[in-house]
């Protein structure tokens, strides 16, 4: 299909919102772009589109907002009866995503519910705004950047599922009740890798409490983030799982964990993978001996060795099982370390 | 990707499992079954590093895995997104055999293997 040039120049393409009343009357909403039958191949104005259309969606599912509930109602009427189901009885605002698959089950049932009434029955709302196959963010740019026609039908049901994606967080689905979820309040991340963190409160929360406390996307406990200043600095070198330990690390911070209890250093080997070697004076294990080493990521993590060890290399190699002084050699020349 | 030559003995190291090249199994190695017969380590944080290209066995010592090629190349691969160990591609032989290594940690009634 050719294009109209003078249209062209003058409208650029957005992501249609359907109103409320037109999800009510089951009417497409109208585009200002030229409509095609298909796509063969983008052209470079819809191709620099894309990093548009990926930075409104991404918005989109990170929103703190409160929820457009209008909106997200008639979002959830419209998608029950373009399934072929009757509407549900009643649509119940929940704080939180948590209170949607507690409570929604609990009301389904009491209403007299045929569905299935597991929790998993829900969908993700803002959080399944891309990704896979339903998320909308795809079909959005197909149809309000590119100008794809789908049958009507079709695209009455990607603006129903938009509109619920487009203003609420997780629904909760069954024949009598549908369980609507507030946005989160907090949605906190780390900048460089996009995962969720906060030094200083909850990565994501919720008004009802229900909340995560993230380090870099690892699940970490409420304490060593709300009460970081008071975190035993020992627990850097003795909590029993090596990642947490290795996070412990990092928020309290390795100099501080090494002042905070007396040590010495041993044996720095010239190779940071192999590491170092400290001996340090646990509260109920003084002398207790630790390699500090450096993982082919780049992250530095402390593994407690026998006291026996004299040498980084020893301590390391000891780590993988290697204790025969003629191991040693062969330990330090390897092939690579990833 | 790194890439292994044939010919080398030497250690490798993706994270915490250590791999060598051997030239038999032990005694009592036995295929692994199940979804995650291809897992070489096994992480409590989901993040396991997995073997293609070969067979993995167990073998009685539990800190051990072999891996038999079953083709031209094994690759070691960290399931991660974040922080990944880059994959590790050794070039072999059909029935080539390789020792893995899980990492351990002193413990207070001895040793255990390192958990992430």
């Amino acid at each position: 299909m050719k294009a109209n040039p003078r249209r062209k120049k003058t409208v650029t393409p957005r992501i249609v919102t359907p109103t409320v009343e037109q999800l009510n009357t089951n009417t497409l909403p109208k585009l200002d772009i030229p409509r095609v039958k298909r796509i063969e191949e983008l052209t470079s104005e819809q191709r620099e589109l894309l990093p548009v259309w990926r930075d409104e969606w991404i918005k989109i599912g990170l929103c703190t907002e409160p929820a457009n509930r209008p909106l997200a109602e008639a979002g959830i009427r419209a998608c029950y009866r373009l399934a072929g189901f009757a509407e549900p009885e009643s649509i119940v605002w929940c704080a939180s995503p948590l209170a949607t698959v507690t409570e929604g089950p609990k009301l389904a049932k009491a209403a007299g519910s045929k569905s299935n009434l597991e929790w998993t029955q829900y969908l993700g709302g803002q959080f399944w705004a891309g990704g896979w196959y339903y998320g909308p963010a795809g079909a959005s740019f197909a149809i309000d950047a590119c100008g794809l026609e789908l049958e009507p039908n079709m695209e009455l049901r990607f603006r129903a599922l938009q509109a619920v994606t487009m203003s609420a967080c997780w629904w909760w689905l069954s024949d009598k009740v549908c369980t609507v979820s507030e946005r989160p309040y907090i949605i906190s991340r780390d900048p460089a890798t996009g995962r969720l963190h906060n030094p200083k409160g909850p990565a994501i929360a919720w008004k009802d409490g229900f909340e995560e406390y993230r380090w870099r996307g690892a699940k970490v406990p409420k304490e060593w983030i709300e009460g970081s200043k008071n975190l035993d600095p020992t627990i850097a070198l003795t909590h029993k799982n090596v990642e947490l330990r290795r996070i412990a690390a990092e928020i309290i911070g390795w100099s501080k964990v090494l002042s905070a209890v007396p040590n010495r250093v041993i044996d720095t080997d010239p190779d940071p993978q192999i590491g170092k070697l400290l001996e340090v004076d646990l509260p109920d294990a003084p002398g207790s001996r630790f390699l500090e080493v450096r993982c082919g990521t780049g992250r530095t993590f402390c593994l407690p060795v026998p006291d026996t060890m004299k040498t980084a290399l020893q301590a390391n190699a000891w780590t993988y099982g290697l204790e025969e002084a003629s191991d040693l050699e062969q330990f330090r020349d390897y092939e690579v370390r990833t | 990707m790194k890439r292994i030559e044939k010919r080398s003995r030497r250690l490798v190291f993706q994270g915490d499992i250590m791999v060598v090249r051997v030239e038999r199994f032990p005694e009592g190695a036995k295929p692994l079954t199940g979804p995650e017969n291809n897992v070489v380590a096994h992480s409590e944080t989901g993040h396991h590093h997995i073997a293609e290209g070969a067979e993995v066995f167990s073998v009685p010592d539990g800190m051990e895995l072999y891996m038999r090629a079953i083709g031209k190349t094994v690759t070691l691969r960290h399931l991660r997104d974040n922080d990944t160990h880059e994959p590790i591609q050794f070039d072999a032989e059909i029935g080539d055999i390789f020792k893995i290594r899980r990492q351990r940690e002193q413990a207070p009634d001895g040793w255990k293997r390192v958990e992430d």
